[in-house]
């Protein structure tokens, strides 16, 4: 029968999401602890790790790698490097502030997808147990669009801030660069599509509960 | 505006209980309380029919249209 089928998918999704869950925690917990001992680590070794941080470069359609700088770059600027499939130049800093940022940013993107899991754990488990009609996985449904969406939202604007740091420690280039490609249009697009499920399904809760309100 | 279900004052006056009526009409007792406590949004020609043959009455004995103002 498809419907034990579907059960059996739902109860495999949901061991697959309780370990994502648990991973993303102890990721949490890892980037937590490297975070409060950074400052501790910086002094004995003075050396915290770097940061690689995308810049466009020139605004015409066809990317171009050729970038002359007037003047010498920065200091806190290390290596570079060029990724041609995506047209975007990485420019590597041991800057304290991006380095902040950037594990800011993973913080950010570990917890939002934590809670996304957790939230996917809450609709499978009501699936299991046979009833998943209900206000609270209507609430998960819509939690977990405003999830993706603010994950999709502030970890490109944290690339976005420590792009123009990195930028405001170079000279003038020609052609100019610009922070890099940061807003991914396709995962917003899925959290819309998400709320505006969470949106269906309140309006199929109305009707379930009218059909149970009908004698 | 209220419509308001009187199945408790019709099963007095005929002396028979919800379980009975329930019972009588197949209909879950559940339901039924739904309908008698007037938590129901909407009742099925069916059901109205089934009350008032079993009851022996019309479906204005059941149910009553109370206005705002009369509430107040």
């Amino acid at each position: 029968m498809s419907s034990t089928k579907n059960l059996r998918l739902a109860r495999f999704l949901k061991v697959l999401m309780d370990i994502l869950f648990g991973l993303m925690i102890f990721a949490i917990v890892a980037l937590v602890l490297w975070v409060a001992l950074s400052p501790v680590i910086f002094n004995q070794a003075e050396f915290i790790g770097s940061a690689s941080i995308p810049v466009r470069i020139g605004m015409g359609s066809e990317p171009q790698f050729e970038v002359a700088f007037n003047g010498t770059p920065g200091e806190r600027i290390g290596t570079a490097h060029v990724e041609e499939a995506e047209g975007t130049l990485f420019l590597e800093t041991d800057s304290l502030f991006v380095i902040a940022i950037a594990n800011a940013a993973k913080l950010i993107f570990a917890i939002g997808l934590a809670y996304v899991f957790y939230l996917m754990r809450g609709i499978l488990k009501s699936i299991d147990e046979g009833d998943p009609f209900t206000f609270e996985t209507r609430q998960r449904i819509r939690r977990l669009g405003y999830a993706v969406l603010a994950v999709s939202l502030l970890g490109p604007g944290a690339q976005w801030l420590a792009a123009m740091e990195i930028l405001n420690q170079l000279p003038k280039t020609v052609p100019e660069l610009m922070p890099g490609p940061t807003y991914n249009s396709e995962v917003i697009l899925v959290s819309l599509l998400i709320l505006l499920l969470a949106h269906v399904w309140s309006y199929g809760l109305d009707l379930e509960r009218e059909r149970e309100l009908t004698v | 505006m209220t419509i308001k279900v009187n199945l408790d004052l019709l099963l007095v006056q005929r002396g028979m209980k919800l379980s009975e009526l329930a019972e009588a009409i197949d209909i879950t007792l559940p339901n039924l309380s739904i309908l008698k406590t007037n938590k129901a949004r909407a009742i099925r020609f069916s059901t109205l029919d089934a009350i008032c043959r079993e009851l022996n009455c019309q479906p204005g004995d059941l149910l009553e249209y109370i206005s705002d103002h009369d509430e107040s």
